[in-house]
């Protein structure tokens, strides 16, 4: 668990900065494609914190993303969400959007190949983000500093797994940034 | 009665007080308790040379050595702890990149903001349209900074600006920067933490092996001075002073035809000074050979042995009282040439 001192400081801004991703990510009670865009603004920005944990320059610092990212998979209503100072409402976390993309799913009209493709995609994108909020759990349970960080290049591998393309937002160096540098990269995509 | 006996006769007869003799002798003055003490300390001193050499170069090494592994350690904290705030700056400028294209100022300021709850100080953002974001903590409210220098496309920079380290990075397609200052207050805490450690480790390292030293040491002089009194002694010649006889072999001193009754320590005492008639020897020299083994013993206890041996002494003649003499300022001597003479002149 973070310290008192993280943990208060932590409260002080995660509000701001949970809202700020909600606000981006639209409210997730409208149709499928707001939930879609809901479940892809949360990822990105817990992809964007993973980023920042792992080469937090201290283990405070990398607690204070790793709860951060806990509070944005988990929301509100997880054991492990610590709610901001001050603020009782409930805020949603990417696993509720998640369920409640797949019931969106599940009543919407779709081929059986493309209902099968996207069955298998958010059973997928559940069990990485999964993944991911155990890994942000150890983490915090950690120590030091190089075993978390560790925990949060797993956190950040299983984010970017459930995201399945190389993210926008990512900046943990892998094998594309290096095909990169050598001109080797034939996706076209911009970072 | 020569002067030599007389004028120590007179100081040297009083009968002794609490174990001390109350006489005023010619060592003893304002300067008697510095002295004994330096004579203890120096005794001590010489005693455990040995063991005073090996606690100086052992201390020395361990601080050479507990100076130089901290320098080193301290300086890889520091190495590590620029390179993941420069890559954290990097992160930083990645992830603002694509917020600031989709016009997102508020995520990226809030993103920001939480950076500073961490051991972020200040985060600006520029880009080629002008700063964009500047959040601050508290403490760098006052900082003055500077407009950075421009850095090239993909680069970054590190500097130092004191208790903060201070580090542009450039966004990755070139357009903008983020500056980022890092407080130090974690690395130079786990650099203290390491200094103690390491100063703690060095100086219970040198507590351990001086206690091991000290033990072998004193069982070593143990084992040595068992292993003497073990070994049969080498048969000695007689010493015969005048009218005095010392004989090492029995214990026994005579004089003249009476025997004279001493304990062990006055015995040793006596065989001292009649080993060397007419030397003087000093305090130190006696102390070192009647009590080898107790730091504490000082001029007082000779005194009050020298007191008791005059006294046995003049138990089976009177003269033989003054065969001891106290030489003033230096020690004490046998001095067997005025007692023979005494002697046959009565």
């Amino acid at each position: 668990m973070p310290s008192r001192r993280t943990r208060r400081t932590f409260q002080l801004l995660v509000l701001a900065v949970t809202l700020a991703g909600l606000s981006q990510a639209v409210s997730a009670d409208g149709g499928i494609e707001d939930r879609l865009v809901a479940v892809s603004g949360r990822l990105r920005l817990a992809l964007s914190l993973s980023s920042f944990a792992v080469y937090a320059p201290s283990i405070a610092d990398l607690h204070l993303h790793a709860q951060q990212i806990v509070n944005l998979l988990e929301g509100s209503e997880g054991a492990h969400y610590v709610p901001p100072e001050g603020a009782d409402e409930i805020v949603r976390g990417l696993r509720s959007d998640l369920s409640a993309l797949v019931d969106s799913f599940e009543k919407a009209s779709f081929e059986q190949e493309t209902r099968t493709r996207i069955a298998t995609a958010t059973r997928n994108i559940t069990s990485y983000v999964e993944m991911a909020l155990e890994a942000a759990l150890r983490s915090l349970r950690q120590r030091r500093l190089e075993t978390a960080s560790e925990e949060m290049r797993r956190v950040y591998a299983f984010l970017a797994a459930a995201y399945e393309r190389p993210a926008g937002h990512s900046t943990v160096p892998g094998l594309w940034t290096i095909l990169r540098v050598y001109g080797l990269d034939t996706s076209g995509e911009e970072t | 009665m020569g002067r030599t006996l007389g004028v120590n006769g007179s100081r040297t007869n009083l009968p002794p007080v609490n174990g001390r003799s109350k006489g005023v002798d010619p060592l003893a003055g304002s300067s008697d308790a510095p002295y004994s003490c330096d004579v203890s300390l120096h005794r001590w001193l010489s005693r455990n040379r040995t063991l005073l050499a090996l606690a100086t170069i052992l201390v020395a090494v361990t601080a050479l050595a507990a100076g130089l592994f901290t320098n080193a350690y301290v300086g890889l904290l520091h190495a590590a702890f620029a390179e993941r705030s420069l890559a954290y700056a990097q992160a930083f400028a990645t992830a603002s990149e694509p917020w600031i294209e989709q016009g997102e100022i508020d995520m990226l300021r809030s993103a920001a903001q939480l950076l500073l709850a961490g051991s972020a100080i200040y985060v600006r953002i520029e880009t080629d349209e002008g700063l964009r974001i500047d959040e601050r903590s508290p403490a760098a409210l006052a900082l003055d900074l500077e407009e950075a220098d421009p850095i090239t496309l993909g680069s970054s920079r590190i500097e130092s600006g004191g208790s903060h380290l201070d580090i542009v990075a450039a966004f990755p397609s070139g357009f903008g920067m983020a500056r980022i200052g890092i407080d130090r207050a974690a690395v130079n805490g786990q650099a203290i933490g390491a200094i103690a450690v390491a100063s703690g480790s060095a100086f219970g390292f040198d507590l351990l092996v001086l206690s091991i030293l000290a033990l072998g040491l004193s069982r070593r002089r143990r084992t040595s001075s068992w292993g003497t009194a073990a070994r049969p002694e080498e048969a000695r010649p007689t010493l015969v002073v005048g009218r005095l006889t010392v004989d090492p072999n029995r214990k026994t001193v005579r004089f003249g035809s009476h025997a004279v009754r001493l304990t062990p320590k006055q015995y040793v005492l006596l065989e001292l000074l009649a080993g060397a008639p007419g030397r003087v020897f000093s305090e130190r020299e006696i102390l070192e050979t009647a009590w080898p083994d107790s730091p504490y013993a000082d001029s007082k206890d000779i005194k009050q042995y020298v007191y008791l041996v005059r006294k046995r002494l003049a138990a089976v003649d009177a003269k033989a009282r003054n065969l001891i003499e106290t030489v003033p300022g230096f020690g004490y001597r046998l001095a067997v040439e005025s007692v023979d003479r005494e002697l046959t002149e009565s």
